[in-house]
């Protein structure tokens, strides 16, 4: 039985909302430019990614939408803006992370949003994300499947433009990250336990303001 | 081997030198006497005179600076940590760092090395009070390269809190376990099997010195990279960088990290970084 909530929730998650998201790559346009990045193994790379970058934001989605204090979420919003040590990459999702608050804010008229908006603090758009779920009466397994679906789907359309990757390959590999997906959404844990390895990632988005020429922001 | 507790207090005094007081040493920990570095800090070697960390050690090691202080730590050799014995068994290590205002610690190890078959889990919290100064580095390597031996260890997982003041700098937590997860993937660290990070930071110095320090420690990294070593420099939210490095063997970390560290400790208090003492 579809829901309102369910509707809203697909609006929302549409990567193409226009809160920035097609001009990132997270530290992806370094790895392609280094040459360790092809479309052979952008499969299994994504699949290892959500095991690592995947579950750690799912868990701040998730418990963001458990409508928690207010003041605990601003506190989880510093954690994430810790646990990014990249400066581009997070410095991208505090940007989209405040303007998808923004947007949902004005679009919902939900007072908390509105309130989050206010706020003059650090925000992330995972936190920012499983927050508008929550407010939208959405559980946090669901919210995070949902964040990540747009997350993947974003960065394989940024793969898209650095990559010889067409229309159905690229949605094949979509496709084909569903269950994944719905692992990383439903083993999210509490944000303080999430763990997160990825060192070379780190080290990609650290180099990507020296790149030459750069198709993206981050 | 039980729990196992080194406390070691580094206090300014009057005279301006630094002086370190062992609160605590129980073995194995080892702690030998503080001297005074070329640079100016009190220089204390860390020993493990067990040969490295066994089975179901738990040791805890805590660091104090008084406000104005300056030390350096370093450790005397790699710390070895050994196939696990016992089922079910993880060995421990637990650091805590506290830094008063205007204190300065270089904290200096040598690399882990995780043997085939071992468990281990390392937790470690600094916390910086105004204006305090850190350098810290640590250094990881993939097991005994040098007999084949990469990612055999069954486990390894790793907390790392970063505070300044009062706030939350900089946060890792992972955890590695190869039969599950293959390190060698390009999410984790692909073909590289080494990997280290090195942390610079001041409480409350402003975001615009880390982003021109960011800019000056890129440029060694980018003279320092290579096919085989890929160097990156980022500012953390606030209060410092974080250069990160992956390598396929790990003396090129090593003496990369030497360079960054230089260049560091210029730019933070206008020394000359002095390599310690060491008996290999």
């Amino acid at each position: 039985m579809p829901s309102l909530a369910l509707l809203r929730l697909q609006h929302l998650a549409d990567s193409a909302l226009p809160i920035g998201g097609a001009a990132h790559s997270f530290g992806i346009e370094s790895l392609v430019e280094l040459g360790c990045l092809k479309t052979e193994n952008l499969s299994r790379f994504l699949q290892d990614y959500l095991a690592e970058t995947g579950r750690l934001e799912a868990a701040y989605v998730a418990a963001s939408a458990q409508c928690p204090e207010f003041h605990q979420w601003l506190a989880w919003n510093v954690e994430l803006g810790a646990r990014k040590p990249a400066r581009e990459s997070r410095d991208a999702s505090s940007a989209m992370g405040r303007r998808f608050l923004r947007l949902a804010a004005n679009i919902s008229g939900a007072e908390l949003l509105a309130e989050a908006v206010e706020t003059s603090s650090e925000v992330h758009l995972a936190a920012c994300f499983g927050l508008v779920a929550g407010v939208l009466g959405i559980d946090g397994e669901t919210a995070a499947a949902a964040y990540l679906q747009q997350s993947m789907t974003a960065l394989v359309s940024a793969c898209q433009r650095l990559l010889p990757l067409g229309q159905t390959q690229a949605h094949q590999i979509l496709w084909d990250l569903k269950p994944v997906i719905l692992t990383a959404a439903i083993e999210a844990g509490l944000p303080s336990l999430a763990s997160s390895f990825t060192p070379l990632l780190d080290v990609a988005s650290a180099r990507h303001p020296t790149l030459y020429t750069r198709l993206f922001m981050s | 081997m039980a729990a196992s507790k080194l406390h070691l207090c580094f206090t300014a005094s009057e005279l301006g030198d630094t002086v370190l007081r062992v609160r605590e040493q129980q073995p194995p920990w080892r702690v030998v006497r503080g001297f005074r570095a070329a640079s100016g800090e009190t220089l204390a070697h860390v020993h493990n005179v067990s040969g490295g960390i066994l089975d179901r050690d738990a040791l805890h090691c805590a660091i104090e600076l008084g406000p104005g202080a300056q030390a350096q730590v370093t450790s005397t050799g790699a710390t070895r940590v050994y196939r696990s014995r016992s089922l079910g068994a993880i060995a421990s290590q637990h650091l805590d760092i506290r830094a008063a205002a205007g204190a300065y610690l270089e904290y200096l190890p040598d690399q882990l090395i995780p043997f085939a078959g071992s468990r281990f889990e390392q937790t470690a919290r600094v916390e910086l009070q105004p204006g305090a100064s850190l350098i810290w580095w640590d250094r990881i390597a993939p097991g005994r390269e040098a007999s084949g031996e990469v990612f055999r260890f069954e486990s390894l997982a790793s907390h790392f809190e970063l505070v300044a003041c009062g706030e939350p700098v900089a946060i890792e937590r992972w955890a590695l376990t190869p039969a599950c997860k293959p390190i060698d993937s390009l999410a984790r660290l692909g073909s590289f099997g080494n990997f280290a990070s090195c942390y610079v930071c001041r409480a409350g110095e402003p975001a615009a010195y880390w982003r021109t320090l960011e800019g000056q420690l890129q440029t060694i990294a980018d003279q320092l990279s290579s096919p085989e070593i890929l160097w990156g420099v980022t500012s953390l939210r606030a209060h410092g960088l974080v250069i990160r490095g992956v390598a396929i063997g790990g003396r090129a970390l090593a003496s990369g990290l030497i360079e960054f560290w230089k260049a560091a400790k210029w730019s933070l208090c206008g020394r000359v970084a002095t390599l310690p003492r060491k008996i290999h």
